[in-house]
């Protein structure tokens, strides 16, 4: 999953390059609801060919450039690519046995609805996680909850519901193995891939 | 005749009468003098099992003497009625006593402060074993049992346990958990598979070895299937497998939870988690998950339920007042009332056999614990304390013993005591890394390999 995420991020790139004019070829990547191994597997090549593809044609229209425009461009990229980052690696946080969204995670969830609003190819999966205290099921109901309370959150903010599922791992996942709070802490959160 | 012959016995074998009139007693429900079941088991019988004497056969075979000793031993032990004598204090060489009534010396077994003694012989005959087994009473020196059993010798383990079995039926009125399995999850392959083992935590068998992550087993009343979520297709789904041939089914796996699936005592039907609405309801499924009945509708968690033993209640677990709590489900009145009220994080709630008691587990002082409860809201107990935390209980079938797991040493792993919280053990397993969730099988008819 990592890896095909990576090349569909080199896709998202691809797509970025047309935005700014670089390229006029339009090539989307489309994906399916419950995408097979193998679609999988050919949806990973077919990414990894564009973003190849990508590349090279990224290197000859940078020639192409003069020196402000492509620090401009650079700059523009590199923002773009930090917001992807954001996205799948900026987890939301939930207090213990809650899962009411708390400002920051809002704030949070504002920049990855903005992000998915300009990028309506990306679909996402919410992961609902809980810490290790209390029972295995209720945590798996509580992560449920909380995937469902981040996923309720971006489709009031304008993201069609049918592009975001959700998935509870419980206690299962921990990033954190420690019997302290800063750990729990960790533990308690939605998190984002995209698929 | 059972109740006149115990009623000269010491204290310890009232003890048993007191629980034989319990067992065969009919009273009407919500009744409180049951409880106490508990109190009398605190004094375990003195019973003495010296090593089996071998009839002749093959002498190869002699070495099993000491370890069919041991299996009754073990057995006896673990059933927590009985404080085993130690071999090592015994008068006689095993070899050289007889095992029929008249060539037993009482007086002796007396002084060594055994009120219970079990005398057996056996002979080999290729893969054939033909054994012999005695239950006396010493102090009143009689023959209470006498069983003779003509098996395979790889059956050794299991025809001991048989009488094991018969034992405790001659002495409490109800058949022994010697037959029993348990189920647990286990991530010794780094990943979190189900498990089973014999009551005792002995022979260990992996059920599923998919490599995703599977949770929650839970037996059907018949032992024949067990049930269990798991993530093989990249959602919480719940399977059925048959514990004896592997083949497994899928049987709900609506998008969202398919969680925490606990089978009704009749069969034919099971109680779960679905979060297919948006929010985790409970749900009443057939078993090939067709929704029979919404149980629960409201905007909380509602998970984690266990059925009264005639079927007709849930007792599960809600945080519809804010924190999770144990709530009763009337399943056809649909009414609900809740149970706990003490502290602010009550899970796993485990019904008694006899529907007497609700065992769950509590968050108090930052550290969880098993509490007792009757459904009626009084006669709270806790069971553990102190040390770690202990979660998830679950009864033996006989609902003498809770099984449940505990971190008190580290890694959570499976522990053991008396329904009264007394004799903590640790369950001996041969399996590394963490054991969690575990769930007792009724007692079973056919055996897994």
């Amino acid at each position: 999953m990592q890896k095909s995420t990576a090349w569909i991020l080199g896709a998202l790139m691809l797509a970025m390059l047309l935005v700014l004019g670089v390229s006029c070829a339009k090539k989307t990547v489309t994906m399916e609801a419950e995408p097979t191994e193998e679609e999988m597997a050919v949806e990973g090549a077919a990414a990894q060919q564009a973003a190849e593809d990508a590349a090279a044609r990224r290197e000859a229209e940078l020639a192409k450039m003069s020196d402000a425009e492509r620090q401009r461009h650079e700059a523009a990229m590199m923002a773009e690519e930090a917001r992807m980052r954001a996205f799948v690696e900026e987890n939301i946080h939930f207090d213990f046995d809650k899962y009411d969204l708390k400002p920051k995670a809002m704030m949070s969830l504002d920049e990855k609805a903005a992000f998915l609003r300009e990028h309506p190819e990306v679909r996402v999966l919410v992961e609902g996680h809980c810490d290790d205290r209390g029972t295995n099921e209720y945590n798996l109901a509580l992560g449920d909850r909380r995937a469902n309370s981040a996923k309720n959150y971006l489709v009031r903010s304008g993201v069609a519901d049918s592009r975001i599922t959700t998935i509870s791992y419980g206690e299962e996942q921990p990033l954190c193995m420690e019997q302290a709070e800063s750990c729990w802490w960790k533990n308690r959160r939605a998190q984002f891939q995209v698929r | 005749m059972k109740f006149c012959y115990f009623r000269n016995l010491p204290i310890s074998l009232l003890c048993m009468l007191i629980l034989v009139l319990i067992i065969f007693q009919v009273r009407p429900a919500g009744s409180r003098i049951y409880i106490d079941i508990n109190s009398p088991l605190q004094e375990k019988i003195p019973i003495a099992v010296p090593a089996f004497r071998y009839e002749g056969g093959e002498l190869a075979n002699k070495p099993l003497a000491k370890n069919m000793a041991d299996i009754l031993s073990n057995a006896l032990s673990f059933s927590g009625f009985f404080q085993l004598l130690d071999p090592a204090v015994f008068l006689e060489d095993p070899d050289r006593m007889g095992i029929e009534k008249e060539e037993i010396k009482f007086s002796e077994w007396r002084f060594l402060g055994a009120d219970l003694l079990v005398r057996a012989s056996y002979l080999v005959q290729g893969e054939r074993f033909e054994l012999k087994i005695n239950l006396f009473d010493v102090i009143h020196q009689k023959l209470l049992l006498s069983r003779t059993y003509n098996s395979s010798v790889i059956s050794v383990r299991d025809t001991i346990l048989r009488f094991a079995d018969e034992l405790m039926l001659e002495l409490t009125g109800e058949l022994g958990i010697f037959h029993t399995k348990l189920a647990f999850v286990g991530d010794a392959t780094g990943k979190k598979e189900i498990y089973l083992a014999d009551f005792d935590g002995s022979n260990i068998r992996q059920l599923t070895n998919d490599r995703s992550m599977n949770l929650s087993p839970n037996w059907s009343a018949d032992g024949k299937q067990i049930s269990f979520v798991g993530y093989k297709k990249g959602n919480p789904d719940i399977y059925t497998i048959d514990p004896v041939s592997k083949a497994m089914e899928r049987i709900s796996m609506r998008p969202g939870l398919n969680i925490a699936p606990a089978y009704h005592p009749n069969g034919g039907k099971l109680a779960a988690t679905l979060s297919f609405t948006g929010n985790p309801e409970l749900y009443l499924l057939d078993l090939r998950g067709q929704i029979l009945k919404q149980l629960t509708l409201s905007w909380s968690i509602d998970v984690s339920s266990s059925w009264s033993p005639d079927g007709s209640k849930l007792a599960y677990v809600s945080n519809r007042a804010g924190k999770p709590q144990i709530y009763l489900l009337d399943v056809d009145k649909e009414t609900t009332t809740r149970l706990t009220f003490e502290g602010d994080y009550n899970t796993s709630p485990a019904w008694s056999p006899r529907g007497d008691r609700i065992l769950y587990s509590g968050l108090h002082n930052g550290k969880f614990n098993i509490f007792m409860i009757s459904p009626d809201g009084r006669e709270l107990s806790q069971l553990t304390g102190g040390e770690g935390n202990n979660e998830d209980p679950c009864w033996s079938p006989d609902g003498r013993l809770v099984l449940f797991q505990s971190d008190r040493n580290g890694t959570p792993t499976l522990w053991v005591m008396q329904a009264n919280g007394t004799d903590q053990r640790r369950l001996r397993l041969a399996l590394g890394g963490s054991h969690a969730e575990p769930d007792w099988s009724p007692r079973l008819t056919r055996t897994a390999p």
